[in-house]
């Protein structure tokens, strides 16, 4: 692998321990997945949550904060294990507040944006053409390389601290132009996007899209007919939940929407190439997959789990309408899962003060994923939720029972205590 | 005298290593709720491994899926808990167990030359993995 004189500087160590350490292990890396050289890197983005990264995580992340390690670069943190303002309601290990604020406080040393946000390329982190990424975060990174032209893999939470504290990153899969080219092609039905999209669904139907097209070819890059041009922000993110739980690669070719894609042809880097395996998405495959993410044995819920991906601001005001005026049953956890940025504006728009007075909680920081769900809730419970992420996603732990649907549908599952589904009727 | 099979393949992550083979022909992660990093164990629903231990085995698997936090939940088992497999072998590695391994000093390899590792190695066969020459050896059960 091609290294600049810089790189040579910083691997014998002349920048310090952490850099030489960060560059060694980015070179062996480089080295495993073929890359030619090493780039410069403009922005990391790294875990954050206790859950995740464990013990181990928080050593490692101490060390290099010991080292006086800082990230170099525009940066933002994952959700953590613990929401700042609202934890000791929350059902959360003993432990873990405390091994939570250690990993804030490293992150804190080496520099990091303590974003707590896995939609930071909204805001603090957002990402431009041809800039090279390193982000543990999926649907994130889909977006930044499908809609902006951005490269990034689903880089590894290893990686992303070491490359941020380098400032470098071998050109490796996505981050090399040559490599995000068309493996397949799917034609979505004329038509469907638009019937896919409405009050209080959107977020259930696109993300069942993304997961069907997903579901297609899991390691395969995708370039997709029949996305139109003008779907927000929020429908976008919903379809690129998919990476991640499903899709392994970060890349969506949406033809004429992403920058690499105006045509399927250019989407390819050429003809079709032969062989290449033509996939078709109707409304059939969306229902079959609501079908399939539901697989409660019963329909009383517990807890109802919406902000995985985190809400915008636009979709808290979406929950706040769908629950003015009503009142969520007793003993029912509603759980509307944000960042902080994100409820402090909604805390100044009124939309906190609304919600909860319908017996609901705006999140901050925290997310299902970022939580022992297995311990917390157990595999009795029954969940409701819009988001097709935190089924798949979830789908190891201790074994809790999903009825997945739309957002309204969920709602009137709390107020009444009982799931059911309206979408198919 | 048993039956042995010798394979070549990609090195990703240097070393030499050897322990009971466990195979699944699908994806796989390392993330905590994926293998608990107490004990080791996949606990994915309906996961062909679920309730399987990769403590010090040759986990052959397809590539990696679910997250990405998969790399320091792999730490965290190989550090905190020793809980960590012997060696990876997959058809096609992913960055996110393949940075994993580089960093804990687990062997790893893949594209192997010879076919698809799930269907050239069953689970209980002992595998020693030299990802320093490229070679691993497959002793069957």
């Amino acid at each position: 692998m091609k290294l600049s004189d810089e790189d040579r500087k910083k691997l014998d160590g002349e920048e310090g321990v952490a850099v030489r350490e960060a560059m060694d292990y980015l070179v062996k890396l480089g080295e495993a997945f073929e890359a030619e050289e090493m780039v410069d890197l403009h922005s990391c983005h790294v875990f954050g949550d206790y859950h995740t990264i464990g013990d181990g995580g928080l050593q490692l992340y101490r060390k290099y904060a010991d080292l006086g390690a800082k990230v170099r670069v525009r940066s933002s943190v994952e959700p953590i294990s613990m929401d700042l303002r609202l934890w000791p309601r929350l059902n959360l290990p003993p432990e873990y507040p405390g091994k939570q604020i250690q990993i804030n406080n490293a992150l804190r040393e080496m520099d990091l944006c303590l974003s707590y946000s896995c939609i930071y390329h909204f805001t603090q982190n957002v990402p431009r053409f041809g800039e090279n990424l390193a982000w543990i975060e999926g649907n994130a990174t889909a977006w930044a390389n499908s809609v902006t032209g951005a490269r990034g893999n689903r880089e590894n939470s290893i990686t992303c601290l070491l490359a941020g504290i380098a400032g470098r990153i071998p050109m490796h899969g996505l981050l090399d132009p040559r490599k995000r080219r068309g493996q397949r092609l799917v034609e979505i039905e004329p038509g469907l996007v638009a019937r896919l999209i409405g009050p209080g669904r959107s977020t259930a139907d696109l993300g069942v899209l993304g997961m069907t097209i997903a579901d297609l070819g899991y390691d395969l890059i995708p370039v997709v007919e029949g996305v139109p041009p003008l779907l927000t922000n929020e429908q976008m993110k919903a379809m690129f939940a998919c990476c991640g739980p499903v899709l392994t690669t970060a890349l969506m070719l949406l033809v004429g929407i992403s920058p690499e894609a105006p045509t399927v042809r250019a989407a390819f880097g050429g003809p079709i190439p032969p062989g290449t395996e033509k996939q078709h998405v109707s409304m059939k495959d969306i229902r079959a997959g609501y079908e399939k993410l539901t697989n409660a044995r019963k329909f009383d819920v517990d807890i109802v789990s919406t902000g995985c991906p985190f809400k915008t601001i636009y979709e808290i005001q979406e929950a706040a309408k769908l629950l003015s005026g009503k009142k969520i049953k007793d003993g029912i956890l509603f759980f509307i899962h944000t960042d902080f940025t994100t409820w402090h504006l909604a805390e100044e728009m009124g939309l906190i003060e609304s919600i909860e007075k319908a017996g609901a909680y705006v999140t901050r920081d925290l997310c299902p994923f970022s939580l022992p769900i297995e311990d917390m809730y157990g595999p009795e419970k029954v969940i409701a939720t819009d988001s097709f992420k935190t089924v798949r996603l979830l789908a190891g732990k201790g074994k809790p029972q999903y009825c997945f649907g739309t957002l309204s549908d969920c709602v009137n599952a709390a107020v009444t205590g009982t799931f059911v589904s309206t979408r198919w009727r | 005298m048993a039956q042995k099979l010798e394979l070549h393949g990609r090195i990703i992550s240097k070393g030499v290593a050897e322990g009971e083979a466990l195979v699944c022909r699908g994806p796989l992660s390392f993330m905590a709720s994926a293998i608990a990093n107490e004990s080791g164990i996949v606990r994915i629903h309906g996961h062909e491994l679920e309730g399987k231990c990769v403590k010090d085995k040759v986990v052959v698997y397809d590539t990696d899926q679910f997250s990405t936090g998969a790399s320091l939940s792999f730490y965290t088992k190989c550090s905190v808990y020793k809980t960590g497999p012997a060696a990876l072998i997959c058809r096609e590695m992913h960055n996110i167990a393949g940075g994993a391994a580089i960093y804990c000093e687990v062997p790893a390899m893949d594209a192997i030359r010879e076919g698809t590792p799930c269907e050239l190695i069953k689970s209980g066969d002992w595998v020693k993995v030299d990802a320093v020459r490229g070679v691993i050896e497959v002793t069957r059960k």
